[in-house]
């Protein structure tokens, strides 16, 4: 039915029986009815038959009335001459008289009609004052339905409202008169502060503040301020019904009708206890968060992969030399990056957060400071975020380890350093812990002494026991002494047993390190191949001695021609000259040795050395010639002794003492049975007639005779033939070479 | 020293390699009235002394080509001719202790006839 009956209904069925049944009295009919607008139909609302009529109403009487006017009349409906209401004859037989009245609302809009129906027709229809009655039946029917209307729709909003208020179960809602006393109070109220309704209607508010807020006045100092201003902000504990407390967050604002007069007041709180320690909970870790950051210099990065926004801290930001304020992008990462790094960094990053991708990125790489310029290491961390399966969210933190990445370094390159050193070396480094007696060796022990990788013992004994027997137990002792006693550095020569059975020398230098106690945990050292230095020490102690025995054996030599030319003196002018010539000429022998390698010399440059003093500038009287025969270092200085008398004498009495005189020097090696004989043949032509042989043999005769005679296994002939002195020498070559 | 006169002639034998210095060595044992030999290594003295003998005086020089060196024939001279007066020269190293024969002087090169003579007087006094 459009228009339920309703039992709330303000206007109550019985006042539109009571106008149909007025109506049908009035006009003096058997029916009345009022039927309503049901879409395009009308349908019958209320409807009045007098007692004892024939013919009885059809319940859709009025379903095809038709209002064509205010009021209308049809005298006899079997003569209506348009039979414009026949079909109400058809479904009422017996109906003849029909009056109907339109119900039309203020606006004009037709509501219904309002009728009356007699079987009996009548020709004169209704007096002016039934038509009046009727038209004021209809006024007051109209009236009826507004009035239905209006307080249906009234009561609809007001159940809606009570509804909304009630299923608003997050909220209390209080509603207060005046004086703060409770006149309303929703199921959100109930649920929150544990009273029903009923328990607070007339109540006044004070009851949900705590004892203090009471005490302080709050609940009366609230409605004053929401009458000052319109509404009272309410934060604050408050108390349920169980004595709980609460933390409120809400509002109380006066209630106005619409005049603006103060009805009463409206508090609205929600509970916002677990907000409220959520909130602090997450300020709390808020805090922990931002000091676990200070303290441990981490940035952090958010970036949305949705979005492709990124945001970084200030941190990650002077990380990447920026200004805090500065915009930033993926690219602006890409583009703090060392060129070095870029790349990889870039293909890492992205292959995690491929579809796909481990999601988890954990690296490290260098910045170049956008701004700053200044280069930084940095260990990143990151982990992607998933959404329905989907990554959404690249979070994670950088640091700065710079610092640690430089002492790296530098342990790097100091161990890079000490391993080119201990290869550049060759030094056999060793690093002996004392407690387990073991020995770690470098590769150089094994290149060093010839030592196989497996032949090395890692220990101290298998050093000790390769060190030479006669150097052991000192070693021992002198290295024990150190561990044992305070100091530190230890270093000892010593002969140490090389793979092939030699031994090499060694010199061996160890730092101790102490624990805490001072007790020795461990040392350090470095065996040093000396041997190359020690036969160079050799060698110089056998030069210096070697240099001794010359310097003392010229020394006897100079002795002695001192001695023979004194003991021969006639005179001392004249012994001083030979003296001094003698000496010459063994310096410049002395040259010719010392130019060639002291042990032997040519023989062309030993005669020349000796002639040349001798030589008559601008000629060629002195002729010398003969194979290149290498002189032993004492033949030699014989020889040129010898040639430097012979040529004396010469200058003196024989061919050099005149103008034209020439001297021969011939010298050759005669292939004999047994050895190889060296001969030497000097002679004179052009000089001063020879006499014969001197009365006293000289100096030079005696010692020529001495160097190449019979002692040395060889013969001496001087002639001193008229024409000219001849000497010839013949001795075996080895004594010339020995 | 002027006893030449009176007895026969005493022999001494100069074994040095170095012509000069032999020549030097012979004139100053014959001013000190020697009648001196010369050979020119420790071997051929070794040869003289086994072979013809009849030596009262080795002066010697250390160091000579040959098997044996000075010291060597100065340890034998000592040893098989104990009679021989052994005097060893020379201009390198210094004899260790043991080395020389407990009769046997060192003289060190270079040396002055003086210092021969009085070598040698000493060693007749002794």
């Amino acid at each position: 039915m459009p228009w339920p009956d309703d039992s709330l209904d303000s206007v109550p069925t019985q006042s539109f029986d009571d106008v149909v049944r007025l109506a049908a009295g009035l006009c003096g009919a058997a029916h009345a009815v009022i039927c309503l607008q049901a879409g395009e139909r009308l349908q019958a609302h209320a409807s009045y038959s007098a007692a004892g009529t024939a013919g009885a109403l059809a319940p859709d009487v009025c379903a095809d009335a038709v209002v064509t006017d205010e009021l209308l009349i049809v005298p006899d409906l079997l003569d209506d001459p348009e039979q414009l209401h026949r079909s109400l004859l058809a479904r009422s037989a017996g109906t003849r008289f029909y009056a109907a009245v339109s119900l039309r609302s203020a606006d004009g809009t037709v509501l219904g009609v309002l009728c009356v129906l007699d079987p009996a027709p009548r020709r004169d229809g209704l007096t002016s004052e039934q038509q009046d009655c009727l038209r004021s039946l209809a006024r007051q029917t109209v009236t009826l339905l507004e009035l239905r209307s209006e307080a249906r729709v009234h009561r609809a909003q007001r159940i809606l409202h009570e509804r909304i208020l009630d299923s608003a179960m997050d909220y209390a809602i209080i509603a207060m008169d005046h004086g703060g006393r409770i006149t309303r109070w929703n199921g959100g109220a109930e649920r929150i502060l544990g009273w029903r309704e009923a328990e607070v209607l007339g109540e006044p508010t004070h009851l949900i503040f705590t004892p203090e807020d009471r005490a302080a006045g709050r609940p009366e100092t609230e409605m004053q301020l929401a009458l000052a201003r319109g509404s009272a902000p309410d934060e604050r504990w408050h108390m349920r019904k169980d004595g709980d407390r609460f933390w409120a967050s809400g509002e109380l604002m006066p209630l106005k009708d619409e005049n603006g007069t103060v009805q009463g007041f409206l508090k609205i709180l929600r509970d916002r206890t677990q907000q409220r320690a959520n909130e602090s909970a997450l300020r709390q870790a808020q805090e922990q968060l931002r000091l676990a950051v200070e303290a441990t210099h981490i940035g952090i990065f958010d970036l949305d992969l949705v979005t492709g926004e990124l945001a970084w801290d200030a941190r990650v930001r002077a990380l990447f030399g920026l200004p805090p304020d500065m915009p930033v992008s993926y690219d602006t990462f890409l583009a703090g990056l060392h060129p070095d790094d870029r790349g990889w960094v870039d293909a890492t990053v992205r292959s995690a957060l491929a579809p796909g991708g481990s999601g988890h990125v954990e690296i490290a790489y260098r910045t170049i400071g956008i701004e700053d310029g200044v280069e930084r290491w940095l260990a990143a961390t990151g982990q992607a975020i998933l959404q329905d399966g989907r990554k959404t969210r690249f979070i994670g933190t950088v640091r700065d380890i710079t610092e640690g990445r430089l002492a790296e370094q530098a342990i790097r390159e100091t161990e890079e350093r000490y391993r080119l050193a201990a290869r550049a070396t060759n030094d056999a480094i060793w690093d002996w812990n004392l407690a387990s007696d073991h020995i770690r060796w470098n590769e150089a022990v094994q290149t060093l002494f010839g030592y196989a990788a497996d032949e090395v013992g890692p220990s101290g004994s298998w050093w000790k026991s390769h060190i030479h027997p006669e150097d052991r137990e000192r070693v021992k002792a002198s290295i024990h002494a150190v561990i044992d006693g305070g100091t530190e550095h230890w270093t000892d020569e010593y002969r140490f047993l090389r793979a092939d059975g030699a031994y090499a020398y060694i010199l061996d230098r160890g730092y101790v390190l102490r624990d805490g106690s001072g007790r020795a945990v461990r040392m350090i050292g470095a065996m040093l191949d000396i041997s190359a230095r020690k036969r160079a020490e050799e060698h110089q102690r056998l030069l210096t001695g070697e240099l001794q025995h010359r310097v003392k054996n010229t020394l006897a030599l100079v002795q002695a021609i001192a001695s023979q030319t004194l003991r021969g003196a006639t005179n001392p002018e004249g012994a001083r000259d030979a003296l001094a010539a003698r000496l010459i000429s063994l310096g410049r022998a002395h040259d010719i040795l010392t130019q060639a390698s002291w042990t032997e010399a040519p023989i062309p440059d030993v005669v020349e050395g000796a002639l040349c003093p001798h030589r008559p500038a601008g000629t060629s009287r002195i002729r010398t010639g003969g194979p290149n025969v290498l002189l032993a270092a004492k033949p030699a200085l014989s020889l040129a002794l010898a040639l430097h008398e012979l040529a004396t004498n010469a200058a003196k009495y024989g061919a050099l003492s005149n103008a034209t005189g020439v001297v021969s020097v011939r010298w050759y090696v005669v292939h004999a049975d047994d050895a190889p004989r060296f001969c030497l043949n000097w002679s004179e032509l052009g000089g001063p007639t020879v006499s014969g042989p001197p009365v006293r043999r000289g100096f030079g005769s005696r010692l020529i005779e001495r160097s190449f005679a019979a002692e040395v296994g060889g013969e001496v002939e001087m002639t001193y033939a008229p024409t000219g002195f001849t000497c010839r020498l013949e001795v075996p070559l080895a004594s010339m070479q020995e | 020293m002027n006893s030449s006169a009176a007895s026969p002639p005493v022999v001494a034998l100069v074994a040095e390699d170095e012509a000069l210095l032999r020549m030097e060595a012979a004139d100053t044992l014959e001013e000190a009235g020697f009648k001196v030999l010369e050979v020119t290594s420790a071997d051929a003295a070794m040869r003289h002394l086994e072979g013809t003998g009849g030596i009262d005086l080795l002066f010697t020089d250390v160091n000579m080509p040959g098997e044996l060196n000075g010291l060597d024939l100065a340890r034998a001279v000592a040893d098989r001719w104990p009679a021989i007066t052994i005097i060893v020269c020379s201009g390198a190293t210094r004899p260790q202790p043991g080395e020389l024969p407990p009769r046997a002087r060192f003289i060190d090169k270079p040396y002055s006839p003086g210092l021969v003579k009085k070598v040698l007087r000493e060693l007749r006094a002794a």
